[in-house]
């Protein structure tokens, strides 16, 4: 039996994957993924379990609220804004995309969206590296 | 009367260029100068947003400030340079000149401005 956060990630990660985006590159699942700044040069778009809030739904339900982080993470070649704005881009078509998202396979509902900050400024100004993290909350009942 | 503390910053400065330096090429866009660099502090950093953690090996380098010339004149490091190291005959490591730490990409090592302290990080290797 796997755990039902996997499995959503895994889902989160197979729907990114399924898409056409405007940038390239394919979506992985991890737990702590690490990279060093050399293995940033290519786009990477990283899907990780972050956190799960189980309560009472009604008198014989429960209900989950898991967050996903879909990470978007890229070594920035110049300090243009287009390079930049290009990827602010798609962390919005990302949101775009999964608002009002319904998995059925585990049986999921997007509950909302957090994106704070919009990069990392730190990784901005010490590694040049666009650094993103979306946190997607989906609704399980059972 | 001579400034014994200037007449020293200038002597450790060629003491280090003889003794503890290697050959870098510095390099901005098109220009380029092959100049002695020490290498100094090397380590691994990591920064940890969340559940994710990204690692720079982070190198700095110490050189003489005179030496930094580019297209004729002298200039000053800036964010974005690249410092190439031949560190074997079939190895060549590409370093970005970026801030540490919260500092600077530089700054001076002496009060006389003779040498300077560079930060970069590791883009790979060619």
């Amino acid at each position: 039996m796997s755990a039902r956060v996997a499995d959503l990630a895994d889902a989160v990660m197979n729907d990114i994957n399924g898409q056409a985006w405007s940038q390239t590159f394919a979506a992985e699942r991890g737990y702590l993924p690490r990279f060093k700044l050399v293995e940033l040069t290519t786009l990477r778009v990283l899907v990780v379990p972050k956190s799960e809030v189980e309560s009472v739904a009604s008198r014989s339900t429960t209900q989950r609220e898991f967050g996903i982080d879909v990470g978007v993470l890229k070594k920035l070649d110049t300090d243009d804004n287009p390079e930049m704005d290009a990827l602010v881009a798609l962390t919005d078509e990302l949101k775009e995309h999964m608002r009002g998202k319904r998995f059925s396979s585990p049986q999921a509902l997007w509950r909302g969206t957090a994106h704070e900050p919009i990069y990392d400024p730190t990784q901005l100004q010490e590694n040049k590296t666009f650094f993103s993290v979306i946190t997607f909350n989906f609704l399980m009942f059972n | 009367m001579s400034d014994l503390l200037k007449t020293g910053a200038t002597w450790l400065a060629s003491q280090l260029k003889s003794f503890a330096s290697q050959v870098v090429t510095y390099q901005r866009g098109g220009l380029s100068v092959s100049l002695a660099a020490s290498p100094a502090s090397p380590r691994s950093q990591a920064d940890q947003n969340e559940n994710i953690i990204v690692r720079a090996d982070d190198q700095d380098w110490i050189l003489t400030a005179s030496d930094l010339v580019l297209g004729g004149s002298q200039t000053l490091p800036e964010r974005g340079d690249k410092i190439r190291w031949a560190k074997s005959s079939t190895e060549t490591q590409v370093y970005e000149v970026l801030a540490a730490d919260g500092e600077e990409h530089w700054s001076w090592l002496d009060p006389h401005q003779t040498m300077l302290r560079i930060h970069s990080k590791l883009l790979g290797a060619e």
